[in-house]
């Protein structure tokens, strides 16, 4: 239909710039002013490199940057995909965005099959590198958070005919606690090949960017058809793209924005490395109600079915003047009335009190009212989190039940592997579909929390991937170089659209120890665990008793050789012993004797007797 | 004292025959020793230049520790250091940044994407062109030795790496908590100034380092390098054992102090160098005295073999490269802009976009069984119990 034409134009023209063998490159700007007063601005930068990067080396890097060049070559990547986010899309008011991202960082990457290394040896090393390229720590990503999905991350690039491809090449890690900055901004412009000198880059200014509603970093790396619909080569296409989400201030009521008041830098010339140079402004919400003005006027115009696009050709209109400063305003006042929720949207949150136990429960919303959608529904939750598969269930709003037509869970292991959990279901039409299922919480190593362990843990958003009908009411920007477009051309042109939407993130309290002076506070209660507990169990359970003297064989020996007095003083004592053993009377002094000679027997008998209680 | 009466008596009896002989030799000494000195102003000032720049490189480590929006100032301080040594000619592929948390994109940051270091003057010090190397969770302090050390993993990447050599000159940067012999890093873990001292220590053995400026600003600084024992290392603190170093002003736009005494003052007098300046690490040491800091800053310099006096602030901040300037011509040849022919021909075949959905499974309910899959220990260990049950049934008849 209209998609198969639109493409069809872009890709006649660039048959020309096919011709001779070198990269090129093209920078778009889609801007969609909403009426309820967002500004979504997406910013596109593709590079096409016709040289074959799979299987030479020390090729040579013309406007494909190195740095990716040789990450991709020495990881034996096949496609990447890596996205860095601040904020929530949200879906209900914005429709949906170019490239959909979640919050934080994630990366999926299909791999080559080679003999030398492990995919999973590959995946460590790719993150290990990209992390020090976008200064982001994606190191983070390890076999605790990398998934192997199924149904969900297929190849958006091309295969090769007759081959499938194999589901074990691909991984998917997800760091929602990621954060996104002007150091992740740095290294990522200085891949462009103009970096922020001139060109659309130059509006990229981070004090401005960084202080929107959301905000996203992406790169993709994937090999598109170089001819279409022959597709007989292949030409590898990087895709960097910022999307951002403004709120210009209302001035009077009425809201306008320019190039110069969102991003603060006038727009002086397009890249002279640029093949083509493109602001495109989406006014399909024109109607008698929402009038606009658009100044200066663009150099065309298309419409079609889905929607109204203004475009400018940068190059063209900066040749006569300074600067290009795009002003757009709305005639009327902006009305905040309640937005019309897109398709399909999605909601995500905990359920359950306490530390033990809890549940994660999903509404997924089908607006369309005729149409039944199938959708894939992709959880990936870290091993803290166990949950009973048998808990698991999907609901619509009267209750009744609906049966996956597919379900796939790999169960997570302590300290191993996460929990994945693939779904795919129907939703009926105009209705809304509840997910829910129950985890344990686990209790962590002392060791394994993090730092700043009272903020909670972060988990993933679950993903949505949905092939939606072309009559569903969205408007996405159909005029960027998309690669996707053509794959919904060839299977059947124009009828479905795939899109792919995040749900919020979660953070979840896990129970946690006190970790104010664990050191001290073990020794002090072990102090006096020992000292209390010990002394009173001595007193309370000790018991005295006397005990008879044994007879050594040292004083048998002394009994009897015959020595001198003290013998003769033992001798009468055991004698005197013998005698009281008789019950026979003492003179004085002997008893004297006998008394200290007892006393001192009995301090002895004493002393046995604590020494051996 | 025995060795010397050792040593006397085969002197005493060499004296008698050879005495002529020494009488040559001292002669000869003499005069060569003359000559050298007539020599010696003339070779002093190429000895001098030559021990001026013993190092090739120069390398920053740049270190914040703390975490949490109240310790805004040490990440300010650090980012204030990148500054500085970026603007005097350090290039970002030979500083390790390393901030333990994010200020700038910080939800509670009332300015976006900046951190300002004085709330008179507004310069951004996170700017435009900043590159974090290690950054969040990763500051650690083992994360730490090993960049100091390099016993890295084969996978970290090279922004990652201290790859210095026996001619890098190094400057260390450490900021945050601290106390007697330790510093704490992100309010769980601590380094001793023993580790450190022996992560130095490692350096020295490994000749990674020609010379380090080991700079802390923490309370009871002076106490991290006193542990020191690697020759060639200088070190300044911002207080003495028993003392606190304090912060500087807050900000009430920001609502937190954003800078430390002794940075505050560090920068001052940076930020008057430039590439050709000659100011020395004297003049550097007398930065913050105690009217300024309220504490008593505290340097070492018995590990250093030069003297400080003659030590350019330079030869640590800055990254000042020899540079030879000719005016002869190079002759160049045309470059081939025809790229090699790489084989680019696939085998036949055609490529296909793959359906980003999958596909239904056919619906035959009977092919629905759960396949359950029993790991290869657990049938073995069953087998067995099975096996021995069976064993003690049957013998027990």
């Amino acid at each position: 239909m209209k998609i198969v034409s639109i493409i069809s134009v872009f890709l006649l023209s660039f048959e020309y710039g096919f011709a001779s063998d070198d990269d090129y490159f093209i920078e778009e700007l889609y801007m969609n002013p909403m009426p309820n007063g967002f500004v979504h601005s997406h910013f596109q930068f593709s590079i096409f490199s016709n040289s074959n990067l799979f299987r030479s080396s020390g090729q040579h890097y013309d406007l494909f940057p190195k740095a990716v060049g040789q990450i991709i070559e020495s990881h034996d990547v096949k496609e990447l995909h890596l996205s860095l986010t601040q904020g929530l899309w949200r879906h209900d008011k914005w429709g949906y965005p170019v490239r959909s991202s979640p919050p934080g960082a994630e990366l999926w990457a299909w791999f080559n099959e080679t003999p030398a290394r492990s995919i999973d040896e590959s995946w460590a090393n790719l993150v290990n590198s990209l992390s020090g390229l976008f200064c982001a720590s994606l190191n983070f990503i390890d076999a605790t958070n990398t998934v192997v999905p199924n149904l969900s991350f297929r190849p958006s690039g091309v295969v090769r005919g007759g081959e499938c491809p194999d589901q074990d090449s691909v991984r998917y890690a997800s760091l929602p606690k990621e954060n996104v900055c002007t150091e992740n901004l740095t290294p990522w412009q200085k891949l462009l090949p103009c970096n922020s000198k001139a060109g659309l880059s130059t509006l990229l200014n981070a004090i401005r960017l960084y202080n929107a509603h959301y905000h996203t970093l992406t790169v993709d790396v994937q090999p598109v058809c170089q001819s279409y619909p022959a597709c007989t080569s292949t030409v590898l296409r990087l895709t960097q793209s910022i999307s951002v989400v403004f709120r210009p201030t209302l001035n009077a009521g009425h809201q306008q924005w320019s190039l110069q008041s969102l991003f603060d830098r006038p727009l002086k010339g397009s890249c002279p490395l640029a093949v083509k140079s493109y602001i495109h402004v989406d006014i399909s919400n024109e109607s008698i109600s929402l009038d606009y003005t658009l100044n200066p006027p663009p150099s065309k115009v298309t419409s079609d079915d889905h929607g109204k696009v203004a475009s400018y050709d940068v190059a063209e209109m900066t040749q006569g003047r300074s600067s290009l400063n795009i002003k757009f305003k709305w005639t009327s006042k902006v009305i905040y009335g309640k937005a019309n929720p897109p398709t399909l949207h999605a909601h995500r949150f905990i359920a359950g009190y306490g530390q033990e136990n809890g549940g994660i429960t999903c509404m997924i919303y089908n607006n369309d009212i005729s149409n039944a959608v199938d959708v894939v529904y992709m959880e990936t939750l870290p091993w803290y989190v166990r949950l009973y598969l048998h808990t698991m269930k999907i609901k619509t709003e009267n209750g009744t039940d609906v049966k996956p037509d597919m379900l796939r869970f790999v169960p997570g292991r302590d300290r191993g592997r996460p929990y994945l959990l693939e779904l795919m279901f129907t939703l009926p039409p105009a209705s809304v579909i509840t997910f829910s299922i129950q985890f344990d919480r686990a209790f962590l190593k002392w060791t394994e929390y993090p730092p700043d362990a009272n903020i909670g843990f972060y988990l993933g958003s679950a993903v949505i991937s949905a092939n939606l009908p072309s009559s569903a009411n969205f408007t996405t920007a159909r005029q960027l170089q998309d690669a996707s477009l053509p794959s919904s051309s060839s299977s059947s042109p124009g009828s479905e659209q795939f899109i792919r939407i995040y749900t919020e993130p979660l953070l979840l309290q896990l129970p946690l120890p006190d970790f104010s002076m664990p050191y001290n506070v073990i020794c002090l209660v072990c102090t006096v665990f020992a000292i209390a507990f010990g002394s009173i169990h001595n007193l309370t359970t000790r018991r005295l008793d006397y005990e008879k003297k044994k007879e050594t064989i040292w004083m048998k020996v002394k009994r009897r050789i015959p020595f001198l007095g003290k013998k003769e003083k033992k001798d009468s004592k055991e004698s005197k012993e013998e005698k009281k053993e008789d019950g026979r009377a003492r003179d004085a002094s002997s008893t004297n004797e006998d008394a200290t000679g007892d006393a001192g027997r009995t301090k002895e008998d004493v002393a046995k007797g604590t020494k051996v209680d | 004292m025995a060795g010397k009466n050792e040593y006397s008596y085969p002197i005493s009896k060499m004296a008698a025959p050879c005495a002529i002989w020494k009488r040559i030799l001292s002669l000869i000494v003499i005069v060569v020793l003359i000559s050298h000195l007539s020599l010696c102003s003339s070779h002093e000032e190429t000895a001098e230049t030559f021990f001026k720049r013993g190092h090739t490189n120069n390398w920053a480590v740049l270190v914040c520790t703390s975490r949490f929006w109240f310790n805004y100032r040490h990440v300010a301080n650090v980012l204030s250091m990148y500054h500085s040594v970026k603007r005097l000619g350090i290039p970002d592929s030979q500083i390790i940044l390393m901030l333990a948390d994010d200020m700038a994109c910080n939800p509670r940051n009332p300015r976006p994407a900046s951190v300002f270091n004085n709330a008179y003057q507004h310069i951004n010090v996170y700017g435009d062109d900043v590159e974090v190397d290690y950054r969040g969770y990763e500051v650690t302090v083992e994360s730490f030795i090993r960049v100091l050390t390099g016993r890295l993993p084969p996978s970290t990447p090279r922004s990652k790496r201290l790859m210095t050599d026996d001619r890098s000159n190094v400057l260390v940067y450490m900021t945050g908590h601290g106390g007697d012999g330790f510093l704490k890093f992100q309010d769980s873990e601590e380094i001793s100034s023993i580790e450190l001292a022996d992560a130095f220590g490692q350096m020295w053995q490994k000749r990674r380092y020609h010379e380090v400026l080991y700079i802390v600003d923490t309370c009871q600084a002076v106490s991290m390098f006193q542990q020191f024992y690697s020759p060639n290392i200088l070190g300044v603190g911002s207080s003495q054992v028993g003392e606190d170093s304090l912060s500087h002003h807050v900000d009430s736009a920001i609502g937190v102090y954003i800078i430390d005494r002794y940075t505050y003052y560090a920068l001052e007098f940076l930020e008057k160098i430039t590439t050709t300046s000659q100011k020395t690490m004297d003049d550097f040491f007398k930065v913050c005295p105690y009217n300024q800091c309220h504490s008593h800053t505290g340097y070492r310099t018995d590990l250093f073999q030069r003297d400080i006096s003659k030590v350019l602030v330079t030869d640590f901040f800055g990254s000042v490269r020899n540079v030879e300037v000719s005016t002869s011509r190079l002759p160049l040849s045309e470059v081939n802009h025809t790229r090699s022919k790489v084989e680019t021909k696939v085998s036949g075949g055609t490529y296909y976009y793959v359906d980003q959905f999958p596909s239904k499974p056919a619906e035959n309910s009977e092919d629905k069984k759960q396949r359950v899959q029993f790991s290869n220990q657990f049938i073995i260990a069953n087998t067995i119990l099975l096996a021995i049950a069976a064993v003690v049934l049957v013998s027990r008849r």
